[in-house]
């Protein structure tokens, strides 16, 4: 076990550093200056070249590449040309928000996509199943950024004034205004009920994909042999599926926490967008469009590097649910 | 009361969307501590004749169609609660499949397994379950038991799988072992030690068992009593010397035929010709007639009764009880003998065969 994982962690060391340089030239090819966030009205051009020189874009690309990764192997991100701040502290302040909304996400629509998964599977071409199946593939397939327009509009605008529901979730933001002024359990409520919209809008879109991926899975699992032996054994029916067929179903679905596991980092754009979430993906959009390059960067780095992670965790991970996998003999 | 007693058992099974009558009309008895051996090739029934005792049909995509009769003890167990058949499974009746290689989890360690089997029919906590399982296991020859507990399936040979399953069976103390081609996956050296072994336990435990083969010669060295299956229809049963000596059936001499014996290689190899229909398109009269070298005109309109004869064949034969009934029309009323060996076999020919067979279940 300790040979495998080894061999995957080495595995991803060059990974990383194509990610690291693919990010850097395809930052380099894209259009725009960085120095021309600087601009001023009858600036001269010396003036722009001298900021050049100091952001040390005159120096050939391979130069500044090298520069760029010998300082990133160090941990040094470089400094926001927007506000002046070190990237690294920039990306400190807003990751934490985007892990408590992604993790959230992320376990809940594991639960209960497990969880419908099976019903469906056991269930197959049951109504229970095609109602189902037809609810996934529509929060599947619903943009995002309209789904979670729909929740604030929901949940937030009608649900007070309109249709006079006991309570109304704020749309935006992660606390009220205000919030310096709460009570320590007034303000674990405040911050639960601004996750309440964006983690069930992210919840909503994730948990479709897994549930489908779960049934099919199922399906293959439940009709093996080994599942009439569970059975010719006297097992309970509820023991049957939900150790023995579930415990195999979930093999293949490991994968999806490969996939889905970046979201911890990266946030989902669209949603934090909407839902004014002070998280990654919207400090990237907001990097991206003051073409503040080492910001970009950093993030994209560390969105590549969320993506070799996943996949080493579901890597490591298959190990340790598949005995098959485990003794490395395979 | 006999320890089980099958009567018209009919069972379907969908396959592709159509139900397929896969087992027809069976009756069969078995005794507490007999081995009757099961026979038939691919697509005979035999599996699922297996999986209705268990009641595991539904399971699948089968079911036993009403009017037929499972009693294990006298207790009806078709349209039983599913509570009382899980006691059932794995207790009073076990199963051994086919495929060791795919029949064990290869998620769980093989004395999980086991122990899952221990704790599902008998109230032991986890020490003296575990105790159990190594003794099971040791009972049924897997050395260093305390080891291969701990082993997942994929790191046994087939054989020791195999005997990791039949420990399972054991766990619940089966009155009645079915064992469903125990051997067929597995090498032929260890085909035979799997089969010694079924045979040690089942005199050990006086548990009656019912081995399901394709291959008669499997069947012969276990069982007492043999059933030849065919197309959902039990073909002939009797004693298994008698069977091998004089077949009555012309399936049976078929199946007869088409072994393959090492020490007689100059004994020209008769195979059937053709396959087992589809169950779904069963032949009318005679389900064998399309393949049977000696049918004859009615062969495709009637069925041939399966009746009993010669109580209690081979030595000592009583001779008037013997008799062959043709079919309903009455067209065959010749008295046919109860000659044995290859004589029977002629003058059975010359009757056209029609069915012959000694039921001992309803002699004792």
């Amino acid at each position: 076990m300790l040979v495998y994982a080894a061999r995957r962690v080495l595995a991803a060391v060059p990974l990383l550093l194509g990610v690291a340089t693919i990010v850097f030239v395809v930052l380099a090819l894209a259009p725009g200056d960085p120095a021309s966030m600087y601009l001023r009205p009858g600036m001269s051009p010396e003036t722009l070249d001298q900021i050049r020189r100091n952001m040390g874009l005159d120096a050939p690309l391979h130069v500044q590449y090298g520069r760029w990764l010998l300082s990133f192997l160090q941990g040094d991100f470089g400094q926001s040309l927007a506000s002046g701040i070190p990237v690294k502290d920039r990306i400190l302040e807003v990751l934490p928000n985007t892990l408590l909304l992604a993790a959230v996400a992320i376990l809940l629509a594991f639960v209960a996509g497990i969880f419908l998964g099976v019903m469906q599977a056991v269930r197959q071409h049951s109504p229970l199943d095609s109602v189902l199946s037809g609810t996934s593939l529509f929060f599947y397939s619903m943009p995002s950024f309209w789904l979670a327009i729909m929740m604030v509009l929901v949940f937030s605008v009608n649900a007070g004034t309109v249709w006079g529901w006991p309570v109304s979730l704020p749309p935006s933001g992660m606390v009220s205004d205000g919030y310096d002024l709460l009570g320590p359990m007034a303000r674990v409520r405040d911050r639960l009920l601004h996750l309440v919209l964006p983690a069930l809008t992210l919840t909503l879109v994730l948990t479709g994909g897994i549930a489908r991926y779960v049934r099919n899975s199922m399906l293959e699992v439940i009709r093996q042999d080994y599942i009439r032996t569970a059975r010719a054994k006297g097992l309970p029916e509820w023991q049957v599926v939900w150790k023995h067929a579930l415990r195999n179903a979930l093999i293949p679905v490991v994968t999806l926490l490969g996939v889905y596991f970046p979201l911890l980092l990266s946030g989902t754009v669209f949603i934090e967008y909407v839902f004014a979430w002070p998280g990654m993906g919207r400090l990237m959009v907001d990097s991206i469009l003051l073409e503040d390059y080492p910001v970009v960067l950093a993030g994209t780095f560390l969105f590549g590097g969320m993506v070799v992670l996943g996949n080493l965790l579901a890597d490591l991970l298959y190990g340790v649910v598949d005995p098959r996998i485990r003794r490395g003999d395979g | 009361m006999s320890l089980l007693e099958i009567r018209n058992l009919r069972s379907v099974f969908r396959t592709r969307g159509e139900e397929a009558r896969a087992v027809d009309g069976v009756d069969l008895t078995m005794e507490r501590g007999e081995a009757v051996g099961l026979v038939g090739e691919s697509g005979s029934g035999k599996t699922v004749l297996a999986l209705s005792i268990l009641g595991l049909l539904s399971h699948g995509s089968g079911r036993i169609l009403p009017g037929s009769s499972i009693r294990l003890r006298g207790e009806e167990m078709v349209g039983m609660k599913e509570r009382r058949l899980r006691q059932i499974r794995g207790g009073a009746v076990a199963m051994v499949f086919q495929e060791p290689m795919t029949s064990l989890n290869p998620v769980f360690t093989v004395g999980d397994q086991v122990l899952e089997a221990v704790k599902a029919h008998r109230a032991m906590d986890g020490r003296e379950g575990w105790a159990e399982v190594i003794r099971l296991l040791r009972e049924v020859g897997i050395p260093e038991p305390e080891q291969r507990a701990g082993a997942y399936p994929h790191q046994l040979s087939g054989g020791m799988r195999q005997r990791a399953m039949i420990a399972m069976a054991l766990a619940g103390s089966p009155a009645l072992l079915i064992a469903d081609e125990p051997t067929s996956a597995l090498d032929v050296t260890v085909q035979a030690q799997i089969l010694e072994l079924l045979k040690r336990l089942q005199s050990r435990f006086h548990m009656a068992l019912l081995l399901i083969s394709h291959d008669v010669g499997v069947v012969s060295r276990v069982c007492q009593t043999m059933v030849v299956l065919y197309a959902g229809k039990v073909v002939e049963k009797g004693p298994t010397q008698d069977i091998l000596r004089s077949p009555r059936h012309p399936y049976t001499r078929g199946l007869l035929g088409s072994r393959l014996f090492l020490k007689d290689r100059r004994r020209v190899l008769r195979p059937i010709p053709g396959e087992v229909p589809e169950a779904n398109a069963w032949p009318e009269g005679c389900r064998f007639h399309p393949r049977c070298s000696e049918a004859w005109h009615l062969c495709g309109r009637e069925e041939p009764r399966l009746v009993a004869m010669g109580l209690g064949r081979g030595a000592g034969a009583r001779e008037g009880d013997s008799r062959v009934v043709g079919p309903p029309g009455g067209s065959l009323s010749e008295v046919g003998p109860t000659d044995r060996g290859g004589e029977g076999r002629s003058r059975a020919r010359s009757v056209r065969c029609w069915l012959f067979s000694g039921d001992l279940g309803e002699e004792t």
